[in-house]
């Protein structure tokens, strides 16, 4: 597959880096060739360990703060110069029917998943929108957005967002060469799904053609792909990386 | 010479015409803050970024101010 960087430069700022996907893909964007700018609200020793590459930038900053992400976006961009790329991967998901999840968890997906991605999106488009120069916005979705599964109502309404903004900014955003889309991943074997039971792991497996759950890794190809030139034509759409759970 | 305040928004606003590919129209205190100027509601959101750059403030944090309709009306608000 052909995944040539970008010719600005390839700097790409990558919300949520610490653990997870998010760590896989800065991993895997590093690899690549990119710069990489991420945060996360506290450090973890994988963002420790990234002190000694040239290529990284690590700050701390909340999604919940839109101020902290104002901050760390004039920093990344002090760093690297202002980002190419834009990797919305900070997310939390709290299971449980809505009818006893507390409204502060509710709050909180709303604030991290969708208005953080959001501001986040806004603060990071000012300085693109100065360059002149293109750029490329991928948000980490979930398949959750676009099927039914009890006890995610909340999770599903942020990601559902997400894929609706993906929409809306490829239109507001084409013409200045700015593509946006959504990566839609299945269940994924990280941390956000330590709490499913071995019942609901089997049936997640059952109902997927490939046969497993996925991988934080099994993200990486399309995310290079639509950050890519490769994907210089494609634009306001959400590629489903599931193993076929949801075909 | 240094230059005055809004001369300085109306080099932006000449910048951003520049960019766009397009002349820009003679720039008055009565120009409409509008599409009848010749700039997109993107290019207005480069302008507001322009400007916060250029004068270090950010008016539009909040939104647009309200009466904010004309060119003028700039003037006064990075004054």
């Amino acid at each position: 597959m052909t995944t040539s960087l970008p010719s600005a430069g390839g700097h790409v700022l990558l919300s949520g880096g610490s653990r997870g996907l998010g760590q896989a893909l800065v991993r895997a964007l590093l690899s690549a060739g990119y710069r990489v700018s991420t945060f996360a609200r506290r450090s973890t020793p994988f963002l420790d360990s990234l002190a000694t590459e040239p290529a990284a930038f690590v700050g701390t900053a909340d999604m919940a703060d839109e101020a902290s992400l104002r901050a760390f976006v004039a920093a990344a961009g002090r760093r690297f110069g202002p980002p190419w790329g834009l990797v919305n991967c900070a997310g939390v998901a709290i299971d449980g029917v809505l009818a006893s999840m507390a409204p502060s968890d509710v709050e909180k997906m709303m604030s991290t998943n969708l208005t953080g991605a959001m501001l986040l999106t806004r603060l990071v488009l000012r300085t693109m929108l100065l360059q002149r120069q293109g750029g490329a916005i991928v948000n980490i979705s979930s398949i959750i957005a676009s099927r039914g599964y009890s006890g995610l109502a909340a999770y599903a309404a942020t990601k559902g967002g997400m894929d609706a903004m993906t929409r809306a900014l490829a239109r507001e955003l084409g013409d200045r060469g700015i593509r946006v889309n959504s990566i839609a991943p299945g269940y994924l074997e990280t941390e956000m799904t330590h709490g499913l039971t071995d019942q609901q792991r089997e049936m997640i497996v059952r109902r997927t053609p490939l046969g497993r759950l996925g991988r934080p890794e099994d993200v990486v190809g399309p995310l290079l792909f639509l950050l890519s030139d490769a994907a210089g034509f494609v634009t306001g759409q959400t590629l489903t990386v599931d193993g076929g759970t949801t075909c | 010479m240094t230059e005055t305040v809004p001369q300085r928004i109306h080099r932006v606003f000449r910048d951003v015409f520049a960019n766009r590919g397009r002349r820009s129209p003679e720039l008055m205190a009565e120009s409409p803050l509008d599409a009848s100027l010749g700039l997109e509601s993107l290019d207005f959101a480069e302008v507001v970024v322009r400007l916060e750059m250029e004068f270090g403030v950010d008016p539009f944090a909040n939104g647009v101010p309200a009466g904010v309709r004309r060119l003028g009306d700039l003037y006064r608000l990075y004054a």
